[in-house]
């Protein structure tokens, strides 16, 4: 007479669990496959409380105020604005079908109703996100939500053409453009 | 009763944030599945909701979440129902396309569970079983991970991986949800 341990019958689900983790887990620190993130010189699209501005050159942002050039100079007030999208271009498509490929099998699995095959399906879930995220996180920022932070600055003050404390005769030359320009 | 002091804290802390210095409010709902961490029985499904808003030095959040079970009865402690209304701290950080949200901190979790219990009734010759239920409440230590891609300024669907430790409840779950941001 055959006797079941319960061991033997987690066992296929757990080398599952393991083969599901390392197959995610390498995808998502493989560095060979980093997509690359090319800057369009610092032109972007920004959203703030009065609408939103594409394609503008980021120029300076000085005296709490984004002064950007797109058809003509603009001044924006840094506390309406809510994000600076930069234009970027990308080409890692197959970043989609690695990330769906965890979370599409993990949602099929949230249907069934055993607890173990949820298990999984968490796990699954889990490394897809964590996926998902690393890929994100490996790639320049081109997104700045505002309020930004200390980091967020420096990043951000990279892609305008004058950043602080330069050439600040320039600034209030394009200060006093940019207020003719409101006028 | 220790449920309803950790909520009027959950509250208090949420109602004394500066209201003026919060920004991106956003607003989650999701479905999916939240088994328990211990034990065998049925899975669960259930569903979440959150309101998330970013201050200067991260993000606060309140969430809701609940789950249940399709089977009635189980084992002693089985869960039947759970609820968990939580307060969390986090920080989210953007990419290119998506946002990813760290985020934990303390709740009060509710549940109702069953107790059965299995004896020989030597008065009448034979196997007696009762299914009992109970409401336990409890204090829950949550945490998120959650990856949402942005379609747009205000609109985004994301999957989150969320749980609790809870004293014999722990539970892990997997989700996918929508995002309205105002």
């Amino acid at each position: 007479m055959l006797t079941r341990y319960p061991l033997c019958r987690r066992a296929p689900v757990t080398a599952l669990l393991a083969v599901i983790l390392v197959c995610g887990m390498g995808c998502a620190v493989e560095p060979a496959r980093i997509p690359e993130l090319s800057v369009l010189g610092s032109f972007a699209d920004v959203v703030h409380g009065g609408g939103r501005l594409e394609n503008v050159e980021l120029v300076a942002l000085q005296n709490d105020t984004l002064f950007v050039l797109g058809g003509s100079f603009a001044a924006i007030p840094q506390d309406s604005i809510k994000t600076i999208s930069l234009r970027t271009e990308e080409s890692r498509t197959w970043i989609v079908y690695v990330v769906l490929g965890h979370l599409l099998p993990a949602t099929a699995l949230s249907f069934s109703s055993e607890i173990d095959i949820q298990r999984i399906a968490v796990v699954m879930g889990g490394v897809g996100i964590i996926t998902w995220a690393s890929w994100e996180l490996s790639t320049p920022q081109s997104v700045f939500r505002f309020p930004p932070g200390e980091s967020d600055m420096k990043e951000l003050a990279l892609h305008l053409r004058f950043p602080y404390g330069v050439e600040r005769s320039r600034l209030e030359q394009i200060d006093s453009l940019a207020q003719r320009s409101v006028r | 009763m220790r449920s309803v002091a950790i909520a009027a804290v959950i509250l208090g802390a949420t109602m004394s944030l500066p209201a003026q210095e919060i920004r991106d409010l956003r607003f989650d709902v999701g479905y999916g599945i939240a088994p328990r961490l211990s034990g065998q029985g049925r899975g669960m499904n259930g569903f979440h909701a959150i309101a998330a808003g970013r201050l200067s030095w991260g993000e606060v959040s309140l969430h809701y979440e609940t789950r249940m079970s399709s089977a009635s009865s189980g084992g002693y402690g089985n869960e039947e129902n759970g609820t968990t209304v939580s307060f969390q701290v986090g920080t989210t950080v953007t990419g290119a396309h998506g946002e990813f949200t760290v985020s934990a901190g303390l709740g009060s979790f509710r549940a109702k569970t069953t107790i059965r219990n299995e004896y020989y009734d030597y008065t009448n010759f034979t196997f007696v079983q009762t299914v009992t239920t109970q409401e336990v409440s409890k204090l829950a230590i949550p945490a998120d991970i959650r990856m949402c891609w942005n379609f747009s300024d205000g609109f985004g669907l994301g999957a989150a991986v969320l749980g609790a430790y809870v004293e014999d409840n722990s539970y892990a779950g997997y989700q996918v949800f929508v995002r309205i941001g105002l």
